[in-house]
């Protein structure tokens, strides 16, 4: 009877513990974040003029997946209001700008970056899965994708390139801004979500400044 | 070996005599300092451990416990700089920072109880040498950083039982719990303190 009661106590506790274990993200936007990685030798007060497509490259790994350029206007807009505001002046391509920024959507957890080297060789492939092992965005010691397998995750990447040639010819990636974070909800709302994410890039990078 | 068996089975077999064990089952409430506070500031409400003590003389028992403690902090809108793998680069990440430290220590220990085996309360002191395993993890929006190591750790203690009958007492103490670094730092040198409250089932 003695044992049975400390068993008994024993599971009760256990019980206790389990149940009030700390809950982590909660809701969709507690998974958003916002990135951002610079070229410490890039001297960004040399940049002048920039372009920007007009339009928003989608990569997903979903083929029946229907592309919605609806809201690629809206993005654009704000990713250039942002350059602007950091004393950029935006100028057509044909007026040789100092720096292009490109913008891209990935949905679907299936990209995978290749970067031997983050500035110098900025390609994408299609990889086999996100997911943790084959993802060079596999974090340091041993940083993982968190599991949420059931979720659909999208990142918005803005890339500052410059246009100056280097001299092994590689893309010249001197700053880039990743918004990142569920794809659920409707599409106003993930666009708040972005919006703010994408003004959060620009408001931790102090440096990118005219 | 085999003569501490003997002795072993003697004294067990003894004990129905001379209530010469304790098997204690305690709630923990923990507050960090130093680096773990610095990772995971708030005080810790999840934790427990189990214990068995065995007495030598009146004054005198040794034993075991194994517990658990969790702490954990929510950090709402911030930056942190992190490395990701296979690259040197930092990264500026701005989100919700869910951070955790779970830890289990392993102790051996050795009370001394000042008023010996009698007393309405017999207050201790006590000192646990041994191990704990600590794991601590970072999450930020869908990336997630874990490192676990064992530490070497020395945790004094004094406290006191309460019989309330001649099979159950109730146990109060305070423990000082402070372990090693580990993993260059990574697993930062643990430093708490932590409060035990709980029963003992005495035979």
């Amino acid at each position: 009877m003695k044992r049975f009661l400390t068993l008994i106590l024993a599971g009760l506790f256990a019980q206790l513990m389990v149940s009030c274990y700390p809950e982590g993200a909660e809701y969709v936007e507690d998974y958003d974040v916002a990135m951002t990685n610079y070229n410490k030798s890039a001297d960004f007060s040399a940049f002048t003029t920039f372009a920007i497509p007009d339009s928003i490259v989608h990569f997903s790994n979903n083929e029946d997946a229907t592309i919605d350029h609806q809201y690629d206007d809206q993005i654009l807009k704000l990713v250039t209001e942002n350059f602007v505001k950091k004393g950029y002046t935006l100028v057509d391509t044909t007026q040789k700008p100092s720096f292009i920024v490109t913008a891209s959507a990935f949905s679907n957890v299936s990209y995978s970056y290749y970067m031997d080297n983050w500035y110098n060789n900025w390609n994408w492939y299609w990889g086999s899965s996100w997911w943790p092992g084959t993802n060079p965005f596999y974090p340091y010691y041993p940083w993982y994708p968190s599991t949420v397998y059931s979720y659909r995750s999208g990142s918005l990447i803005i890339d500052m390139i410059s246009t100056t040639t280097r001299e092994d010819n590689k893309v010249d990636v001197v700053w880039n801004g990743i918004a990142d974070g569920l794809l659920q909800g409707s599409g106003v709302s993930i666009l708040y979500r972005l919006e703010k994410q994408i003004n959060q890039c620009f408001e931790q990078s102090p440096y990118l400044m005219k | 070996m085999k003569k501490l068996l003997i002795i072993a089975i003697c004294l067990f077999s003894m004990s129905p005599f001379v209530k010469a064990q304790m098997f204690n089952v305690n709630y923990q409430m923990s507050i960090p300092f130093g680096e773990v506070k610095d990772f995971t500031d708030k005080t810790s409400f999840r934790g427990f451990d189990m214990g068995y003590h065995y007495f030598l003389s009146d004054c005198f028992s040794v034993g075991g416990a194994l517990g658990w403690n969790t702490f954990y902090e929510e950090e709402k809108n911030v930056t942190g700089y992190f490395n990701f793998n296979k690259n040197d680069d930092v990264y500026a990440i701005t989100g919700h920072q869910y951070r955790y430290i779970n830890t289990v220590p392993m102790l051996a220990i050795g009370r001394y109880y000042m008023t010996g085996n009698t007393g309405s309360i017999r207050p201790f002191v006590g000192l646990g040498l041994g191990t704990q395993w600590t794991e601590k993890r970072l999450d930020v929006g869908l990336y997630s950083s874990t490192i676990s190591r064992w530490q070497f750790s020395v945790n004094p203690e004094i406290g006191a039982c309460i019989p309330i009958n001649e099979q159950f007492a109730a146990n109060v103490g305070v423990r000082y719990n402070y372990a090693t670094k580990a993993a260059n730092g990574r697993i930062p040198e643990f430093q708490s303190l932590t409060f035990n409250i709980g029963i003992i089932l005495m035979r």
